[in-house]
C-alpha cells in the first residue's frame, strides 16, 4: 500500500493546459475519486499517476519517492481502463495471467493466483473464454481481476462503470467497494457521475478546467461546497441572483432579490460589500412550500411565484417556479402535492440552506 | 513557490523510448538513402551543366508547342467505298502531350469510376457479385502486354474494324498514337478510381443520406449535394494515382508507338546514353519535370483532401449500406452500358491469356493452341533467370517492406509528437513518386554521383557491382506503402489502451510489441506483404532502367526488364508478344493466388490502396 502525492502538477497538450497546478494527497488504503465534467483533466491526472503522461511541471510521489519520470511498467500501479482493454487474442486466463508472467512467477503460482483473482470477481470457470465471448459486466470483472492479481500498490480505475447499463452499474459499484474494502488497496477512481462518486469514495476531489476546486468527504463536498462550480455540479441546485443589502452577522447577509429580501450565509470567504452582486444557491429539496392559509408574516425568507412547469419524477415532483422579478427557480414538492401548472405558491428556505457566492470569483 | 518546468529534452527522451527511436531511425535511413537523396541528386547534373539557353529550349518543340503538328482524326475514303476512320491526336510536344494525356485519362477514369461506384454501392441487382469480380480484372497487372491487347483491338487492322465490317458497316475504326494511348490508359486505370470512390461511399453513414432525403433531396440532387461531396476523399486519392500512373506508364505508349511523351523519352535517353557515366542531360531534366508535375498534383490533391477530412466518414461504424432496386432505366443502364463496359475493360487480361497460350494471333482469331511459350520461359536462360530474379528480388524486398511497414506505421500511429505527421506523408509518398524519376536519381547517386566513391556504397553501384541490391531497395521503397497502409489500418483498430494495459502490468515496449501488437495486426502485415510482393514482381519503371544498365544476358535483369526487351526487339512483332504474354500470365497467376489467399483464408477484400 502506498500513499500518493501529486505536487504542483501541470500538463499541457499543445497550448491547452489539461491539468493546472494540481496538488493532491491520497492516503493509504482509501478510495479517492477524481470527479468532474468531461475534459476537466481527471483522466489525464490518472494517466499521470500511471505514468502514461509525463507532466511538464510538478512531481508525483509514491511514499515520498519521486516517480514523475518512472516508466509505467516500473511503477507497480494497475489500471482498469474505461473500455477494459482486454486483449482479444488471449483467453480470460491469459489476460489475467499476463502481469504475473512478466514477473516470471512459476507456473503453478500463476495458476493459483489467477484462480484466486477470478474467484474474487466471481468469474471462476470462464478461464478459457475469449473476451468477445463475455458480456460487458464479465469483461469488466476480467479487467478488474487482471489489475488486482498483480497485487498493485495503487489501483487506478478510469470510469470503470461508464460502459455498463444502469442496473449493472449499481451492482458493480457495490462490488468494487466491497472488493476494495477486502483488499485495502489505495484506489484512485475517476468518474463524471457525482452520485457514483458520493457513494463509493472516502474522499472526493472535484475538478474543473484542469484545476482541483475542492477536496473533501462526500458529505463535505455536498453540504459545504466551497465554490459555485462545486455547488452546481454536485447534486441539483437552483440559482437566484441578487444584490447585498445589509450585513446581519459574521457571515450572515441580507440579499435583495426583486422586491424580496433573502437571508443567507456567505461561503465565498471575506467580507461582502453592500450593493455587491451575488449568487444565491439552494438545493431544490430545501425549499418548504407553505400552505395557502399559513400566516406569511411569520415566515422568513419568503418567495412568491407562479408554477410554470410540473414534472413528476417519482419520489418527488419537480416544479419550475417563476418569481415576480422574472427569475426562475427549481423546487421539489412531495409527489402527492396537488400543485399544478399556473398555481401561485409561496416557498420559504432556512438561511443556512441558502449559500451566498460572489458573482465574480 | 512557482513550480519549475521540466527540461524539454527530458520530456522528449521519455516519450520516445529506445525501440521507437530504433524504428524511427530505420525508416528515416531507408527513405533518405533510397528516396530523398536520389531524388535530390537529380538536381546535381543540371546545376553543373545547365544554362539559360538549354532551359529555354524546353519551351520549344519537341518539348512543347502551341502550334501542334498532325491531325486529330483522319478520314480516308477508299475507291471501293470503305471508309477508314483514324483517331489520332495533334502533337503538342513531349511535355504538353504528357500533361494533356494524363489530364484526359484522369477525367475519363473519374467519370466512369464514379458512375460505376455509385451503382455498385447503392444499387441491388441480379448479377452484382459477378460484376464485382469482373471489375477487379482490369486491375490485375500484366506489365506491357495488356496495352498490346488493346492495340490488337483498336490499332491498325484491329478486331474492332473487323467486327464493324462483319456487321455490314463499310468502315474501319482505328486509334493511333496519343489517342490510342489515352483510350488504353482509361481502360486500364478506371477501376483505381472506382475502388477508392466505392470504399468512400461504403463509409458514408446512411443516416446522412437519409436525413437529406428526409428534407426532400433525391436522385441527382441527393448525389450532388451529399453523396458526391462525401466521396471526394476517395475520388481525390483515385484521381491522384491515375494522373501519376498515366504520366509514367510505358505500356500504352509502347503499344501505340508513342514516342513523344516524357516516360518513353526518359527510358530511351537512359538506353541511348553511351554509358551511365554519360547519362544524358535530357533524361535528367525530363525526370525532374516528371517529378515536379507529380509533386504539384499530389500536394494539390492532398491539401484538398485534408481540408475535407470529414470526421464522420472516418469514424467507421459497421452499418448496412443503403441499397435500392434500380428503375427500368437503371436496369437498362446497368445491363446495357455498365456490364458491357466492365466486360470490355476486362478484354486486355483475357487477351493476354489468349496470346500466352497460342502461336499466332493475326486478324480476328488466334491459332495454334500451345504451351510452348511457357516452355520457352523455363528453358531459355534469359527468361528463366528473369523469372528467378524477380521472385528473389521481390521476396527480399518484401522482408524489408515488413520491417519498414511495421516500424513506420507503429511510430506514426503511436508517438505523440509532431514527427508523426511528416512521417506518415513520407511513407505514403512513394505511391506518388514516378519510378522513372527515382530510377534516374538512383543511377546518378550510386552509379557515378557523390556516393559512388564511398566503399560502403560500392555494393549499391548497379554497374560495378550488381543492379540487384539497388533494385531490391527500389522495390522496397516503392511498394512499401501497400504494406504500411494495411498495417496502419490494423493499428487503428488496436486501441492504444490495449498496449497501455500491458505496460501498466510491467511489460516493456518491446514485449508489448511482440505479445500484443504483432499478434493483433498479423493478418494486416500478411495481406499487405502479399500485395507488396505482387507489385514488386510486376514493377516496371526501375526494373527496365536500373535492371538494364548491364546487358540482359548477364543475368541480373528482373522479368519485367526481359519482357520490355523482348517487346522492344520487334515492336511486339513475331512471337515475342506471345512469350511476353506467357510471362505476364505467370505474374497474373501469382496475383490470383494472392487474391484467393487474402479473400478466402483471411476473409479480407483485396483492394488497391489509395494515396
Amino acid at each position: 500500500m502506498v500513499n500518493l502525492r501529486l505536487e504542483n502538477v501541470s500538463k499541457y497538450f499543445g497550448r491547452f493546459k489539461a491539468v493546472d497546478n494540481v496538488t493532491l494527497d491520497i492516503y493509504r488504503g482509501e478510495i479517492f475519486t477524481l470527479l468532474g465534467p468531461s475534459g476537466c483533466g481527471k483522466t489525464t491526472t490518472l494517466r499521470i499517476i500511471a505514468g502514461f503522461e509525463i507532466p511538464e511541471e510538478g512531481h508525483v510521489f509514491f511514499n515520498g519517492r519521486d516517480v514523475t519520470f518512472e516508466k509505467p511498467y516500473k511503477r507497480g500501479v494497475a489500471m482498469v481502463f474505461q473500455n477494459y482493454a482486454l486483449w482479444p487474442h488471449m483467453t480470460v486466463f491469459d489476460n489475467v495471467a499476463y502481469g504475473l508472467k512478466i514477473k516470471k512467477l512459476p507456473k503453478h503460482e500463476i495458476r493459483k493466483k489467477v484462480r484466486w483473482a477470478l474467484e474474487l470477481v466471481g468469474l471462476s470457470g470462464l478461464e478459457k473464454r475469449y473476451p468477445l465471448q463475455l458480456s460487458g459486466g464479465q469483461q469488466q470483472r476480467v479487467a478488474l481481476a487482471r489489475a488486482i492479481v498483480v497485487e498493485p500498490s495503487v489501483l487506478l480505475l478510469d470510469e470503470p462503470l461508464s460502459n455498463l447499463d444502469a442496473k449493472l452499474r449499481l451492482k458493480m459499484r457495490e462490488e468494487i467497494v466491497s472488493l476494495q474494502r477486502k483488499l485495502g488497496i489505495t484506489t484512485v477512481y475517476v468518474t463524471h457521475d457525482q452520485e457514483e462518486a458520493m457513494s463509493i469514495s472516502n474522499r472526493i476531489a472535484v475538478m474543473n478546467k484542469g484545476r482541483v476546486l475542492q477536496v473533501g468527504s462526500p458529505i463535505d463536498v455536498y453540504m459545504k461546497p466551497k465554490d459555485l462550480f462545486v455547488a452546481t455540479f454536485i447534486g441539483r441546485s437552483t440559482i437566484i441572483r441578487g444584490v447585498v443589502s445589509s450585513q446581519l452577522g459574521k457571515d450572515l447577509y441580507a440579499v435583495k432579490v426583486g422586491s424580496y429580501k433573502l437571508i443567507g450565509i456567505n461561503v465565498s470567504g471575506g467580507e461582502l460589500s453592500l450593493g455587491e452582486k451575488v449568487i444565491l444557491i439552494a438545493r431544490p429539496e430545501d425549499f418548504v412550500i407553505l400552505d395557502k392559509d399559513t400566516n406569511s408574516t411569520l415566515a422568513e425568507n419568503l418567495l412568491y411565484g407562479i408554477v410554470e412547469l410540473v414534472m413528476f419524477i417519482g419520489s418527488f415532483k419537480h416544479l419550475r417556479v417563476k418569481l415576480a422579478d422574472g427569475q426562475r427557480i427549481t423546487v421539489y414538492a412531495s409527489p402527492k402535492s396537488p400543485i399544478g401548472e399556473g398555481d401561485e405558491i409561496r416557498v420559504t428556505i432556512s438561511p443556512e440552506d441558502l449559500k451566498i457566492y460572489r458573482e465574480k470569483a | 513557490m512557482k513550480p519549475r518546468r521540466h527540461a524539454r529534452s527530458q520530456l522528449i527522451r521519455l516519450r520516445l523510448d529506445a525501440p521507437i527511436v530504433a524504428m524511427l531511425i530505420i525508416v528515416i535511413l531507408v527513405f533518405a538513402l533510397f528516396m530523398i537523396i536520389p531524388l535530390a541528386s537529380l538536381i546535381v547534373i543540371p546545376i553543373e551543366n545547365i544554362n539559360f539557353d538549354i532551359l529555354k529550349s524546353y519551351l520549344r518543340y519537341p518539348y512543347m508547342t502551341l502550334k501542334p503538328l498532325g491531325e486529330s482524326w483522319i478520314l480516308i475514303n477508299e475507291v471501293d467505298g470503305v471508309k477508314h476512320v483514324i483517331v489520332t491526336w495533334k502533337n503538342y510536344g513531349i511535355i504538353l502531350n504528357t500533361l494533356i494525356a494524363a489530364s484526359l485519362v484522369t477525367v475519363f477514369t473519374s467519370i466512369i469510376g464514379i458512375i460505376v461506384a455509385l451503382i455498385m454501392a447503392r444499387m441491388d441487382f441480379p448479377g452484382k457479385t459477378i460484376m464485382r469480380i469482373l471489375v477487379i480484372i482490369p486491375l490485375l497487372y500484366t506489365p506491357f502486354v495488356n496495352a498490346f491487347v488493346i492495340f490488337k483491338f483498336f490499332g491498325s487492322d484491329g478486331i474492332i474494324s473487323h467486327i464493324l465490317q462483319s456487321l455490314g458497316l463499310n468502315m474501319t475504326l482505328e486509334f493511333q498514337g496519343l489517342s490510342g494511348m489515352i483510350l488504353a490508359q482509361t481502360m486500364m486505370f478506371w477501376p483505381i478510381v472506382y475502388l477508392n470512390v466505392y470504399s468512400s461511399m461504403l463509409q458514408i453513414d446512411p443516416s446522412l443520406e437519409e436525413q437529406a432525403e428526409n428534407l426532400g433531396a433525391k436522385g441527382f440532387k441527393l448525389f450532388r449535394s451529399v453523396t458526391l461531396p462525401l466521396s471526394l476523399p476517395g475520388l481525390a486519392s483515385g484521381a491522384a494515382i491515375v494522373f501519376i500512373f498515366s504520366m509514367e506508364d510505358l505500356a500504352a505508349p509502347l503499344a501505340f508507338k508513342v514516342d513523344d511523351v516524357i516516360s518513353m523519352r526518359i527510358v530511351r535517353e537512359i538506353q541511348s546514353s553511351v554509358s551511365i557515366l554519360e547519362l544524358s542531360l535530357d533524361a535528367v531534366i525530363l525526370s525532374l519535370i516528371l517529378l515536379s508535375m507529380a509533386a504539384v498534383w499530389f500536394i494539390a490533391v492532398k491539401r484538398y483532401v485534408s481540408l475535407r477530412q470529414y470526421a464522420m466518414i472516418v469514424r467507421g461504424g459497421r452499418w448496412t449500406p443503403r441499397l435500392h432496386k434500380p428503375s427500368i432505366a437503371g436496369y437498362i443502364a446497368i445491363y446495357g452500358i455498365l456490364l458491357p463496359w466492365v466486360i470490355f475493360s476486362a478484354i486486355p487480361q483475357m487477351g493476354v491469356l489468349v496470346y500466352a497460350f497460342t502461336e499466332e494471333w493475326i486478324g480476328v482469331f488466334p491459332s495454334g493452341l500451345t504451351l510452348d511459350n511457357f516452355k520457352y520461359i523455363f528453358s531459355e536462360d534469359v527468361t528463366f533467370k528473369g523469372l528467378r530474379n524477380s521472385l528473389t528480388y521481390a521476396t527480399i524486398a518484401v522482408m524489408l517492406i515488413i520491417i519498414i511497414g511495421v516500424s513506420s506505421a507503429y511510430v506514426a500511429s503511436r508517438i505523440k509528437s509532431k514527427v508523426a505527421e511528416p512521417l506518415d506523408v513520407l511513407v505514403t509518398i512513394p505511391i506518388a513518386i514516378p519510378g522513372l524519376a527515382l530510377a534516374t536519381g538512383m543511377i546518378i547517386l550510386y552509379g557515378f554521383g557523390p556516393l559512388s566513391d564511398i566503399p560502403v556504397f560500392r555494393y549499391l553501384n548497379p554497374v560495378d557491382f550488381n543492379p540487384a541490391v539497388l533494385l531490391i531497395m527500389a522495390y522496397a521503397v516503392r511498394r512499401s506503402p501497400f504494406t504500411t497502409r494495411a498495417i496502419y489500418a490494423g493499428l487503428q483498430q488496436v486501441s492504444e489502451a490495449l498496449e497501455e494495459a500491458a505496460m501498466n502490468l510491467g511489460a516493456s515496449r518491446t514485449r508489448v510489441l511482440f505479445s500484443i501488437v504483432v499478434p493483433l495486426i498479423g493478418i494486416n502485415v500478411f495481406s499487405g506483404a502479399l500485395i507488396s510482393f505482387v507489385y514488386s514482381m510486376a514493377e516496371v519503371s526501375t526494373s527496365i532502367t536500373i535492371g538494364r544498365v548491364k546487358p540482359i544476358d548477364e543475368g541480373y535483369a528482373p522479368m519485367t526488364a526481359v519482357m520490355y526487351d523482348f517487346l522492344l526487339g520487334g515492336y511486339g512483332a513475331g512471337n515475342y508478344v506471345h512469350i511476353v504474354s506467357a510471362m505476364a500470365a505467370l505474374i497474373l497467376s501469382v496475383q490470383l493466388l494472392v487474391i484467393a489467399l487474402t479473400n478466402i483464408v483471411l476473409k479480407q477484400r483485396y483492394a488497391f490502396i489509395g494515396v
